[in-house]
């Protein structure tokens, strides 16, 4: 199943005219082939190609039909699943409460996570001039820390540094002063 | 279409016994599906499997052919690729998926029931 929606997706991403071309493509090695043919059986040179195109048959009519069992079969086959679909959710309410509780559950989830994530790592802060926020982070050697903390004292100097900085804001965990 | 082709002997029809005989529904499907068990061919090489192995009774006609190769593609059954041919020629080649052989496991199963009970139905009662 899906495989099949797998080619299908596949054939759609291709294009009509891709399609058109891989065919016309083929039908060509496949009128050589027959040509090669022709001419193992004796037939003259001349008349190699018109025989061989009578035995392969009309190349427009081909393709059209070719062309058909997708358009044709693509929707008969979405209708055929989305019915299976619904008559087999029919046979199983429970299983399919299950389901769609579960779906429920886990785009509200990942929604709740994206909505955070999106608001503190990829937007900006609701204030203004987001943009001219900045971080400062430090490796504390004492402690073997990567993007650390820096102690009250430094903290208390920059604030005091006219220029760099408009306004410096830190936090601190309860415990530490 | 029909001219040198053999017909049918051992059976008798009530259509003209100099036509070669007509693919059933979704016949087709599963005799390419079956000649493409042994590897990877070609439309033509899989015209010309078929006609061979069923004596030139099948004579495969490329306009349902190539509707057929599209239908086992869309259903994920075979996969089409473009190879060089032993002749040095370009062409597209097809091959079984997992899904394809399960479907021809599974068909051929059908087949070798619907034959036994067409023959048995249409065997002399003794």
């Amino acid at each position: 199943m899906m495989r099949a929606w797998w080619a299908k997706l596949r054939r759609l991403a291709g294009g009509e005219r891709r399609f058109d071309d891989e065919l016309r493509e083929e039908m060509s090695a496949h009128l050589e082939f027959e040509i090669e043919q022709s001419l193992a059986r004796g037939v003259p040179k001349e008349a190699a190609r018109a025989d061989a195109q009578r035995r392969f048959g009309n190349t427009a009519a081909i393709a059209e039909r070719s062309r058909e069992a997708w358009s044709f079969d693509w929707l008969a086959a979405l209708a055929r699943d989305l019915r299976c679909g619904a008559r087999s959710m029919a046979r199983r309410p429970g299983f399919t409460a299950v389901a769609v509780v579960s779906l429920t559950v886990a785009l509200g989830a990942n929604t709740a996570v994206f909505s955070f994530v999106n608001t503190i790592v990829i937007g900006k802060l609701p204030v203004a001039g987001a943009g001219r926020l900045v971080v400062l982070r430090q490796t504390n050697e004492q402690f073997h820390m990567e993007n650390c903390c820096f102690a009250h004292a430094f903290f208390e100097e920059l604030r005091k540094q006219p220029g760099d900085f408009e306004d410096v804001l830190a936090t601190s965990p309860t415990d530490a002063h | 279409m029909g001219a040198g082709r053999r017909s049918i002997r051992s059976v008798s029809t009530v259509d003209n016994l100099s036509e070669p005989l007509e693919f059933l529904q979704g016949t087709l499907e599963v005799l390419i599906l079956r000649s493409l068990q042994a590897g990877a061919n070609h439309a033509y090489g899989i015209a010309q499997f078929l006609k061979h192995q069923s004596a030139e009774e099948f004579a495969v006609d490329n306009g349902s052919l190539y509707p057929a190769l599209q239908r086992l593609l869309q259903r994920g059954w075979i996969t089409a690729q473009w190879k060089m041919s032993p002749n040095a020629r370009r062409a597209r080649y097809y091959r079984l998926t997992p899904a394809g052989r399960k479907q021809l496991v599974a068909a051929e199963s059908r087949w070798r029931r619907f034959v036994e009970a067409m023959a048995r139905v249409l065997a002399p009662e003794g």
